[in-house]
């Protein structure tokens, strides 16, 4: 389907299948699935940030009544390690923990509490090691190693032009530190995993809210020593996730489970307190941030260097993978001549650090943006106007070197946002406030890059009812980018959306999928669709024109029939198609797999083409701030997204308001504090997320006229990529009302308010 | 204190006797003995609304209520509420409006925003976020919940 043509589904707000289940109050959600009969599993965690671990004394727990027995590390048949990127995460700690909440053990009971109480009772010795919780300390060469390779785990870089020159050639330099918190995803539903014990095959079946089935189902197999197809792996619709799901946590929730399990030969849980959760998942890494940029005076961008150090805490998880997007993204979306970017992920004895929506984005776009911005000062020009001076445009050369497509909404983006933001009528600021207006850009690079090998799955069948069902192995954590599948899939099959029904992903009969990260749902999961879709449509077709007699070319799909386009009384059901089909055994299921567009990026030097698409957005913010607390309350975002081809306006729309709302909470209110590399807010007393009353009136406006090359029916991402600039808007707000520049998020009113004074 | 007590309650309009524990939170009650999985556990400490359902008129978190003491007390759940045929014009409008992402939040959303209809058929959108400011949403921003609100509000004083 060429773009532009007209679509009768794509591009409509259809409201999801899946709500229905979901205000019915059904049980999609795994803790709902758990059976009567199951164990209960409880981690014993580490209560120490770096210690040797000297004995374990499990008989006060044993003495409980109702725990069963104890699950070590000598229970685990095959390799002890849950590593994502590199085998430095064992499932039970060895010998050594390296932060507060390593896991130790686990004991097992029949009911939650009894198990909670289990794992509280048992007694370890420690011997307590240095510990280290400052990455710029980490990187010193006397400091102590928390693994035995050294703390700095990947310096990435980039070197563009010559940077040396740019800045000789700059008439203004203005240079920066910031530093970002760490972020808790906070999704609403606490971690959960669930396992059914071996089948007469000897298959063991994993249930859980996973963003990575195919990395769960290798990563069990590891531990448990079986061939991956004995893992089969069922994921549930998640209580959000936000990339909390997609690393070792669930890989160590998958094999706990399964191994107990396969021990005991009963369903096995583990259902997680909300202070166990969050202590047990990844955060968002803290970036420590230097920026030096030089401009012309007419305000040309010149050189720009950059140097980032990223706490990936204890383990690396996805900290590399983190890094290299956050270096790629670290100017901004910009058109920059010298670059040069050191970048350094490093161990701490902190929790450690993982995936969150925006993966390294949010972090280098609130430096980068918050540089624009002191720019636009030191040259007294309107940031607005500094922006689109030097902003990515179609055909641009980013910061890696990259010469982008067609597809580059960027300017539009802006202009729409600045356009609005005059034209919008607010209610006048109440006494005690300051208002301030703050505007920022953005560009995401759409799905892995230079993460890892990205192809997607998917299948599709009609049934003999002229249903269709559709399957893939990414997830539903709430997105709904299934659903827009599914909107592709009637689209290409000329099916009503009442027909086309998503089942729930199982690796035992899906093609690889790859995994929910990385906002590449929409555009890879979107492109398989689209791919099986069209294959269907073909072998259909190629019945239907004999039964028609025409060619497949005449063939007109639409409303649950196909029909000739000479003669429109030609025409047959689908549902009659599948049964002739069935009738003469030609197979209605199709599996196809999609392989991304091929991109390059090369570490040695510095320079590449990673991402196959960019997402361009801007984000504009007005913040009242209170005078008396230093709160800042954001009466209005006005954002304005460049993502192609919208597939669903419905769930795009809220896609982008949600990350708005989880950007502000970045931007002004959440840190995770640790002391010592403890986390001393872990619930959601503590730690605050925005409310409905802190959340603002979002006003979205979509860029369509720059579509994909690539993504099905002109689409890219658009889940991740307004998170990434909320704070900078946000900050500038403030910076205007108030006169104080946040460098060190998030803006809390406290910090506004010793600013002021 | 002993250890069970039997107590008697209405729940979603159906009148029972239940032997409950000592110390039994009414969302073990509904989830695990009355096998009504639509109420949902997000902290267990009062904190995230997800638990949200009506007792005896009050929206309440059902993971801080001791069950023991609602003997007489009349419960509505989620479930309570409406059913695929007949969906209550809350469930309606959060299904249209996109208000709906994960969905963990919106038994107890839903339920939050009943409490709030039931004794303010009219309220400004302001009223309805300070009504919602209990129960957390981490997917959508609140801005389409607000919308379904409003809209219910507006069918239920058009049918009344």
């Amino acid at each position: 389907m060429k773009i532009g043509q007209d679509c009768s589904i794509v591009g409509r707000p259809v409201p999801r299948e899946d709500a229905l289940d979901k205000v019915l109050g059904r049980p999609i959600f795994t803790a709902d699935l758990i059976p009567r009969d199951a164990v209960y599993v409880a981690f014993v965690r580490s209560t120490r940030p770096h210690a040797k671990i000297l004995r374990i004394n499990a008989e006060p727990a044993l003495k409980t009544k109702g725990i069963t027995r104890l699950i070590g590390k000598g229970d685990i048949p095959g390799i002890n390690n849950i590593g994502c990127i590199i085998p430095d995460r064992p499932l039970f700690s060895d010998e050594i923990v390296r932060c507060v909440g390593d896991p130790i053990c686990a004991v097992l009971a029949d009911d939650r509490r009894t198990a909670e109480e289990g794992a509280r009772a048992v007694e370890v010795e420690y011997e307590d090691m240095p510990a280290v919780f400052s990455p710029l300390e980490a990187m010193r060469p006397d400091a102590i190693k928390i693994h035995s390779e050294g703390n700095v785990v990947k310096h990435i870089k980039i070197r563009k032009g010559d940077i040396e020159r740019g800045f000789r050639d700059s008439d203004v330099i203005v240079e920066n530190e910031y530093r970002t918190q760490m972020q808790e995803h906070a999704p609403i539903e606490p971690d959960v995993a669930l396992a059914m014990p071996p089948d007469e095959d000897g298959i063991i079946t994993i249930i859980g809210p996973w963003q990575c089935a195919f990395d769960v189902q290798d990563s069990v197999a590891v531990v448990l020593g079986l061939r991956p197809s004995k893992i089969r792996v069922l994921q549930t619709q998640a209580g959000g996730a936000f990339g909390c799901r997609s690393d070792e946590n669930e890989n160590g929730l998958s094999a706990l489970t399964a191994l107990v399990s396969s021990i005991t030969h009963k369903p096995a849980a583990i259902v997680m307190s909300r202070e166990e959760s969050t202590v047990s998942h990844a955060k968002r890494h803290p970036f420590f941030m230097k920026y030096r940029t030089g401009a012309r005076r007419d305000g040309t961008l010149i050189a720009e260097e950059i140097e980032i150090v990223s706490d990936t805490g204890a383990y690396v998880s996805w900290g590399v993978n983190v890094l290299k997007r956050a270096t790629v993204h670290c100017t901004g979306p910009y058109v920059i001549p010298n670059v040069k970017a050191d970048a350094y992920c490093v161990y701490t004895n902190n929790p450690y650090t993982s995936a969150f929506r925006g993966f390294g984005c949010p972090q280098v776009h609130f430096a980068a943006e918050s540089q624009i911005n002191c720019l636009a000062e030191s040259l007294s020009m309107d940031p607005v106007v500094l922006r689109e001076k030097n902003l990515l445009r179609p055909n641009a050369q980013t910061s890696t070197g990259q010469v982008l497509g067609t597809s580059v909404g960027l300017d539009e983006c802006l202009r729409k946002v600045a356009n609005r933001l005059r034209s919008i009528v607010l209610p006048p600021v109440e006494e005690g406030f300051r208002r301030g207006v703050g505007i920022a850009i953005g560009y995401h690079g759409n799905s892995l890059g230079p993460e890892g090998g990205d192809r997607c799955g998917a299948t599709v069948t009609i049934r003999n009812d002229g249903h269709v069902d559709y399957m893939i192995g990414l997830m539903e954590y709430g997105t709904g980018s299934r659903f827009g599948h599914a909107q592709i899939v009637a689209e290409i099959l000329g099916m009503t959306i009442d027909r086309v029904h998503v089942k729930p992903s199982d690796t035992l009969v899906l093609p690889f999928s790859g995994p929910t990260v990385a906002s590449r749902s929409t555009v890879m999961g979107g492109n398989a669709a689209l791919l099986v879709s069209r294959r269907l449509r073909e072998t259909i077709g190629r019945e239907a024109a004999q039964i028609l007699d025409c060619s497949p070319e005449e063939l007109v799909f639409a409303d649950n029939s196909v029909h000739s386009l000479r003669d429109k009384s030609r025409s047959m059901s689908i549902q009659k198609l599948a049964s002739i089909c069935r009738e003469k055994g030609i197979s209605l299921s199709h599996s196809e797999i999609y392989d991304a567009p091929v991109t390059d990026w090369d570490e040695e030097k510095g320079l590449g083409s990673p991402y196959f698409d960019y997402t361009f957005g801007a984000i504009g913010a007005v913040v009242d701030v209170n005078l008396g607390t230093g709160y800042p309350k954001v009466r209005k975002i006005i954002a304005a997204y460049d993502c192609g081809k919208v597939i669903n306006p419905l769930s795009a729309i809220g896609q982008v308001e949600g990350a708005v709302s989880q950007g502000l909470g970045y931007a002004i209110m959440e840190e995770m504090c640790t002391k010592d590399g403890s986390i001393v807010n872990p619930n959601l007393a503590d730690y605050f997320i925005c409310t409905a009353v802190d959340s603002p009136e979002v006003e979205t406006l979509f860029v369509e006229e720059y579509p994909s090359e690539h993504g099905p029916f002109g689409a890219k991402c658009i889940a991740e990529p307004p998170l990434d600039i909320v704070a900078p808007a946000v900050t500038q707000a403030i910076y205007i009302a108030t006169g104080v520049r946040i460098k060190h998020l998030p803006a809390t009113g406290e910090k506004i308010l010793s600013g002021i004074k | 204190m002993p250890k069970k007590r039997l107590i008697g309650i209405t729940v979603n309009g159906i009148r029972q006797s239940i032997e409950v524990e000592a110390t039994e939170r009414l969302i073990d009650l509904l989830r695990n003995k009355l096998n009504m999985k639509g109420t949902k556990e997000g902290c267990g400490t009062g904190d995230c609304g997800a638990c949200v359902v009506i007792v005896n008129g009050k929206a309440v978190p059902s993971c801080l209520v001791n069950s023991v003491t609602l003997d007489g007390s009349e419960i509505t759940s989620i479930e309570g509420i409406g059913s695929p045929d007949r969906l209550h014009p809350l469930q309606e409008a959060f299904i249209q409006t996109g208000a709906v992402q994960c969905g963990f939040c919106t038994p107890g959303m839903i339920m939050s925003a009943k409490s709030l209809l039931d004794s303010n058929p009219t309220p400004t959108r302001e009223q309805v976020r300070e009504a919602l400011v209990g129960n957390l949403c981490r997917c959508t921003g609140y801005g389409r919940i607000v919308d379904a609100v409003m809209i219910a509000a507006k069918k239920m004083r058009s049918k009344s």
